[in-house]
């Protein structure tokens, strides 16, 4: 048994290392900052827990949190429901595969400024059919009106989530191999029984695939909770609609130079984080089956 | 016996491939760290063939980095032992981001281009005042313009020397123009004159409107309260002024020209990126000098022209432009100076004077045909680029000028873009931005 | 159980009407899905003035390939994507050799401290990491890394949480009967990590070694904060100084085929990969028995 413990800290003694090297030490040094006014270029003077204090009462804070935790919200299930529908579709090879796993792949690993100055461009709203861009001309062919997107207030927040589904392609690396993992003989042994495609599907296919799900719906959590590059592209015309806390935080830490306000906020973050984490990692008792334990 | 005989299984040649990337995998790391020292050698500039070396960092594309090329060339041939590795980084608040982190861990760059963010770094101490060397070598300020000498002085301290400069400028679209039987803009025009050219030329059926967006961003918005006698901030930068009676009336008017007259679109029908002008569905341009440039290259099917922008109360117009600092913690400064010197010297304004692009800030190579003589091609009125500098005025910068600029750009969008009514918006820019004012005053 | 051939045919067109409700999705997600890049390519090939033109132009007037052969000249790409290269090598053998040894430590070994640490492995995904950075440049920046790779590639050798997290859940899914029984052989634990964990590991390594090249590949802030010259300077970083800081200033046409060409390493790696992705080895558990 001692034994056992010794090669559990051997094995993970690099991690072990490396966070206390690399993470936890600028961690408590953000924390320490956090206490503080600094702004990164001069020394920095203790100020008590009044970052704290401006923190609460600062209406981007609120605003910024309402919008990270609907993006969360919204923009999760979506994302999970909408990865995992692609991925059962492109799991059969059937003619043309290739072809149409590489478009939805595609777009999670475009990086770079071309699609920054993309969104905006192809969500331009236009006015009298004029200066339209390529979504709402798209939707125009099949006569709807498209909406204001970015720049109406109600649209703001859903084309931010909409611009992120777009990255969805990227869930293919998780859950197209967990599903060709499902044993085949399940799926038969249903057949015969004529279970229904969807019976098929929450009975055999899902409790087998559920770690997948899990883990991909924790990392999108997570990603969500700390999304920026979105919601930066493609801005609200008010930011306050769609700005998130990492948004927030990027501002004040190096634009208006206030790093201990930004420690302060990052500190709030990650308990955030951390709590509606562990809420997920426990509600996924209820539904997520391993065959170890 | 080595952890590696683990791997001795089976798999014979699995284990060979393994071993040979283990090897090759730290042979190259030690190259990585080897040839990384090599040109971290912190603290000690001097190079093997006892050359110094000066980092400089600047933002820009294929045009400023063919410039600085061209102008490094010009240097090395008389500073030879001056060797300077130009930076090309990335715009924005990345640029913030790259320069605060490298001056926090003392190894910053050793020149530094900056435009309106350079009093926010300077009132942190982080930049050398450049007034001992410019007195000690006598370079003579009288022959810069001075509206770009100010935009750089701090509390009467010289941090950045600027070789361009540029102010908002009118571009017209003459085919517009003509097809309606209008005069074409000039230099007397006031607002007035754009929005009644503007009602007539606007024709939203067609997409076509009078002139772009106004008070989308700082220089906008500066130009148009200036014109019309307000400002963010009063003159002293230490009084909010947006909600003085000429501000007021400039932001009326802006809200008038986007909502009741319809002839500049709002941000909500013309987002970031489509651009209007080059596809000849704006009369008149009100922005920087930069469209000089792409209209040159890209505008094929309409005749256009530059005049100054239009005057409410008085002309006033803000100046763009970005200097060279230099870094406090430099360890090379004299070089660095020298590089400063070069940079803004002549042969360098003579350099980007032969882009007919911005402004050299040296008038007399300004004044020169080197800069004005286009031989023939659009626009006529280039000499109005020196025009519209006459009674040009500096940015507003604050220390908290990055903040100070967010809350006006979210303040004005809201009150134009989203036509809020003006007090339901101002109350709250005011309070933001008197707090910060409290801070800076303190 | 005896089906019945009229309940055999009842499926089969059941199956088809599926079947072509696939297609349907699959080619109208596809157009959708490919529509920006499709827009992207159009514009790689044009001249800046008839980019952002309104309405779109799908197709070129006149086909501008200057912009593929101009990319070269605009800016040091090759050496620049051979920088990437070297940042995503090391990264990619570092966080396999890594992630893997520390997940193993998770997955199999009793100790009161598992879980504790375990909890800090996930927490430490959760960090928002612009505010460590500036703690963390000051840290490298004494170590004397700033402006080498060392920063961009060290941590990845002490393990990434994300993979340890991810190839723990996988190894969880082996069978500890395969342990126990060379553990009876009397092999020791290193040895049943690389004979026996080691290969059954193979299509979640091959994933995450997919996704650790796109975001090393992608990477953009690390490289800009730490790296100084531009000789050293990765792919990304040259792109994004390809845009000018006025718009009319930018080369559109070949920014956009510099993205589009930055976007071909990483296809091709998920092309020649996607068989060992689909192994068709279990990932994440399935039914018991």
């Amino acid at each position: 048994m001692r034994n056992e413990r010794k090669q559990f800290l051997l094995y993970v003694s690099p991690w072990i290392f490396g966070f206390l090297a690399f993470t936890a030490g600028p961690m408590i040094v953000s924390l320490y900052l956090s206490f503080t006014e600094y702004d990164i270029l001069s020394p920095h003077t203790w100020v008590g827990g009044s970052n704290y204090v401006e923190l609460v009462t600062n209406e981007r804070f609120w605003s910024s949190l309402w919008n990270t935790i609907y993006y969360t919200i919204i923009g999760v299930p979506l994302h999970v429901f909408l990865g995992l529908l692609i991925a059962i579709l492109l799991l059969r090879t059937i003619p043309g595969i290739m072809l149409f796993r590489t478009a939805f792949y595609l777009p999670a690993i475009f990086g770079g400024v071309a699609i920054l100055l993309l969104w905006n461009y192809m969500l331009a709203p236009g006015v009298n059919g004029q200066n339209v861009g390529l979504v709402n001309a798209m939707l125009s062919l099949i006569g709807i009106d498209g909406p204001g997107w970015s720049s109406d207030a109600s649209w703001a927040k859903p084309t931010v989530i909409l611009v992120k589904l777009w990255g969805v392609g990227g869930s293919l690396l998780i859950f197209l191999p967990a599903l060709s993992s499902v044993p085949k003989e399940l799926h038969e042994a249903a057949d015969i029984d004529g279970a229904s495609p969807f019976r098929k599907f929450w009975s055999i296919t899902f409790p087998a695939i559920s770690p997948a799900v899990l883990f991909v719906a924790t990392m999108e959590i997570i990603g969500t909770l700390k999304m920026f590059i979105e919601p930066m592209i493609i801005t609200g015309l008010d930011p306050a609609w769609t700005d998130t806390l990492m948004i927030h935080l990027y501002h004040n830490a190096f634009e208006y130079f206030r790093m201990g306000y930004a420690s302060a906020l990052a500190w709030i973050m990650f308990v955030i984080i951390l709590i509606i984490t562990i809420i997920n990692l426990y509600l996924s008792k209820r539904w997520v089956y391993y065959d170890y334990e | 016996m080595t952890w590696w005989t683990y791997f001795n299984f089976k798999g014979v040649l699995l284990m060979k491939c393994f071993r040979l990337i283990l090897v090759v995998v730290f042979l190259l790391l030690i190259m990585v760290a080897c040839s990384g020292n090599e040109e971290n050698t912190d603290g000690n500039s001097q190079n093997a063939d006892g050359s110094t070396k000066v980092t400089f960092s600047y933002w820009g594309g294929d045009f400023d980095k063919a410039r600085m090329e061209a102008i490094k060339e010009e240097f090395d041939k008389v500073q030879p032992d001056i060797e300077v590795e130009l930076v090309n980084l990335p715009d924005g608040e990345e640029y913030s981001q790259k320069q605060t982190v490298m001056m926090a861990a003392n190894t910053p760059y050793d020149v530094i281009q900056f435009a309106e963010e350079s009093y926010q770094f300077a009132s942190r101490g982080v930049l050398e005042d450049l007034t001992p060397y410019i007195e000690e070598d006598g370079v003579d300020l009288s022959q810069f313009y001075d509206v770009a000498i100010d935009a750089y002085t701090h509390d009467d301290k010289v941090y950045g020397l600027p070789l361009r400069v540029g102010s908002v400028i009118m571009l017209y679209n003459k085919d517009l123009f003509d097809e309606h039987n209008l005069d074409y803009p000039n230099e007397d025009w006031t607002w007035d004159d754009v929005m009644s050219a503007g009602e007539v030329i606007a024709d939203s059926d067609e997409g076509i409107f009078g002139m772009n967006p106004i008070g989308g961003w700082w220089a906008s918005t500066a130009q148009v309260l200036h014109s019309f006698g307000g400002g963010v901030l009063n003159e002293e930068k230490n009084v909010f002024n947006l909600d003085s009676p000429e501000s007021m009336e400039a932001i009326e008017f802006m809200k008038e020209a986007t909502w009741d007259k319809n002839i500049s679109p709002s941000s909500t029908q013309i987002p970031e990126g489509i651009d209007l002008w080059t596809s000849g569905k704006i009369a008149m341009l009100i922005d920087g000098p930069w469209h000089i440039l792409s209209s040159q290259a890209n505008i094929t099917d309409f005749d256009w022209n530059i005049t100054t922008a239009p005057s409410g109360s008085q002309h006033a117009t803000p100046i763009f432009s970005n200097a060279f600092h230099m870094a406090k913690d430099s360890k090379v400064k004299d070089e660095a100076w020298e590089v400063i010197k070069f940079w803004t010297g002549e042969e360098a304004q003579e350099i980007l004077a032969q882009e007919h692009g911005d402004t050299p800030t040296n008038k007399e190579i300004a004044q020169s045909d080197l800069y004005l003589n286009l031989d023939g091609e659009a626009p006529e009125n280039f000499e109005m680029m020196l025009t519209s500098l006459d009674g040009a005025f500096p940015p507003q910068v604050t220390s908290e000028w990055g903040e100070i600029n967010r809350a006006v750009d979210e303040g004005m969008s809201k009150m134009i873009d989203l036509d809020e009514p003006i007090d339901k918006v101002m109350p709250g820019v005011k309070s933001e931005i008197e707090s910060l004012l409290d801070k800076m005053n303190d | 159980m005896i089906v019945s051939v009229k309940e055999m045919k009842k499926m089969r067109r059941g199956e088809l009407a599926l079947l072509i409700l696939k297609y349907v999705f699959l080619v109208g997600g596809t157009i959708i899905f490919m529509l920006p890049l499709v827009w992207t390519l159009s514009g790689s090939l044009k001249p800046n003035g008839e980019i952002f033109t309104v309405p779109i132009q799908w197709i070129p007037e006149t086909f501008r390939w200057e912009n593929y052969s101009n990319m070269f000249s605009s800016f040091p790409m090759v050496r620049y994507a051979l920088n990437s290269m070297i940042i995503v090598f090391f990264n990619i053998i570092f966080v396999l050799a890594s992630s893997f040894v520390v997940a193993y430590g998770f997955a199999r070994f009793k100790s009161p401290l598992n879980g504790p640490l375990f909890l800090i492995v996930l927490a430490t995904m959760m960090i928002p990491e612009q505010v460590t950075l500036v703690p963390q440049f000051l840290l490298f920046s004494e170590l004397g890394w700033v402006n080498t790779y060392l920063p961009l590639i060290i941590p990845s050798a002490f393990g990434v949480p994300f993979n340890i997290f991810l190839i723990r859940q996988f190894i969880k899914t082996l069978p500890k009967e395969l342990d126990e029984s060379a553990y009876m052989d009397g092999a020791n634990s290193f040895q049943i990590l690389i004979k026996i964990i080691a290969p059954l590991c193979l299509p979640i390594m091959v994933t995450i070694g997919i996704m650790t090249f796109n975001f090393h590949w992608n990477d953009f802030l690390g490289p800009l904060i730490y790296l100084s010259s531009p000789d050293n300077f990765p792919l990304q970083l040259g792109l994004y100084s390809l845009q000018g800081d006025r718009e009319g200033l930018t080369d559109y046409g070949i920014l956009f085929a510099a993205s589009l060409t930055a976007l071909l390493p990483p296809l091709l790696l998920f092309l020649f990969l996607q068989k060992h992705i689909l192994a068709g080895i279990k990932i994440g558990g399935s039914l018991k028995g």
